[in-house]
């Protein structure tokens, strides 16, 4: 295998990728590790912008305060995950970054660099949160041409949920 | 890394599994085939049924002829799945055959074998009937807390005539009578 992307960000369920990839993968030749900047925040107005909007939104928000905000957040994830890849042996990783809508992104990358495997992390949403916000990996998973590990991490698992809330009180 | 659960049916989007598990998964200490029998046959109605309806279809159909048929198949499938597995390092490859609905089976091994990844191949359903039926390696892979491998098959070649290939071809046809038939009568004149 030569390629593998693994597509990181700062949630819980993206630390998945690392004891996935570690543990599950055959080492590849080569890591692309890419973390997609959401230029709007948490906000879904993303999902409804077309090319040109997006790139009328890039050129305004470029220079701006909160972009390099967002150019430092994404140096941050992208060195944490690289300094996990390479505790764990790994010599050739390439970190990139991009913006925009992630799914887009994520396919766009694999399909430009040829890939061989996608890693993404698990999606925290639930319920009602899912069915509005969608679930990233499913997306990747549905419309990618290349094989999708999706990361689970068994002891990201929600240390406190509703229930034990409700148990304690 | 020690064990890995693949699930595997009939269709061709399932060989992919194959392709997959040489190229990028490392090798396990034990590998589980599953085949799920579907008892309908393609009918949706298994996801309407509970245990207990599940329990009593599955004993009506103990020893008939569908169910016999089933096993049949179910041992090729598997049998065919093994051979391909069998030079790839594994240490020990272990098949079952499990029957009622899919997702919930797969899900049901994979916790009481205690598996480390799940591989599954993707349906590669589109539109309605995707809305209609679903996928069963999304259904694994939002209900699960173990890694899940979804494997996709190689695009297959592109269709070398499609439609609009036929169009411009019948145009560009069209033009050129249309032009020597032009050309015809100027020069008749």
């Amino acid at each position: 295998m030569k390629k593998v992307l693994i597509a990181v960000d700062d949630t819980k369920g993206s630390k998945a990728v690392l004891s996935v990839f570690k543990n599950l993968v055959r080492p590849p030749q080569e890591v692309l590790l890419l973390h997609v900047q959401r230029l709007e925040g948490k906000s879904l107005m993303i999902d409804m912008l077309g090319d040109a909007e997006l790139s009328t939104l890039r050129e305004s928000l470029s220079g701006t305060e909160y972009k390099e905000e967002l150019d430092r957040k994404s140096e941050q994830i992208l060195n944490y995950y690289k300094r996990e890849l390479e505790d764990g042996g790994l010599i050739s990783i390439r970190t990139m970054i991009r913006d925009g809508i992630e799914a887009d992104e994520i396919l766009k990358v694999a399909e430009e660099e040829k890939v061989d495997l996608i890693i993404t992390g698990a999606n925290e949403n639930k319920g009602m949160m899912r069915i509005i916000a969608g679930c990233l990996p499913s997306e990747v998973e549905r419309r990618s041409k290349v094989p999708v590990l999706v990361g689970k991490d068994e002891n990201a698992a929600e240390v406190y949920g509703l229930q034990g809330a409700a148990q304690k009180i | 890394m020690s064990k890995v659960l693949i699930a595997v049916d009939g269709t061709k989007a399932s060989t992919a599994v194959t392709s997959t598990f040489y190229n990028s998964v490392s090798r396990p200490e034990r590998l589980i085939l599953l085949h799920v029998e579907k008892l309908e046959g393609r009918s949706l109605m298994v996801d309407m049924l509970g245990d207990a309806e599940m329990t009593t279809l599955k004993e009506s159909m103990a020893g008939t002829e569908h169910k016999v048929a089933l096993d049949e198949k179910a041992d090729k499938i598997l049998s065919y799945y093994k051979h391909e597995f069998e030079n790839s390092g594994a240490g020990e490859i272990v098949t079952m055959v499990r029957a009622g609905h899919p997702c919930e089976e797969i899900l049901k091994v994979a916790a009481e074998e205690n598996v480390d990844l799940i591989l599954i191949g993707n349906s590669e359903r589109k539109g309605l009937s995707r809305v209609i039926s679903g996928s069963v390696a999304r259904e694994v892979q939002k209900h699960t807390k173990i890694p899940v491998l979804v494997a996709k098959r190689p695009p297959s070649c592109e269709e070398p005539y499609s439609w609009r290939d036929a169009i411009a071809a019948v145009s560009v046809t069209s033009a050129i009578v249309f032009a020597l038939f032009l050309f015809g009568t100027f020069v008749h004149r």
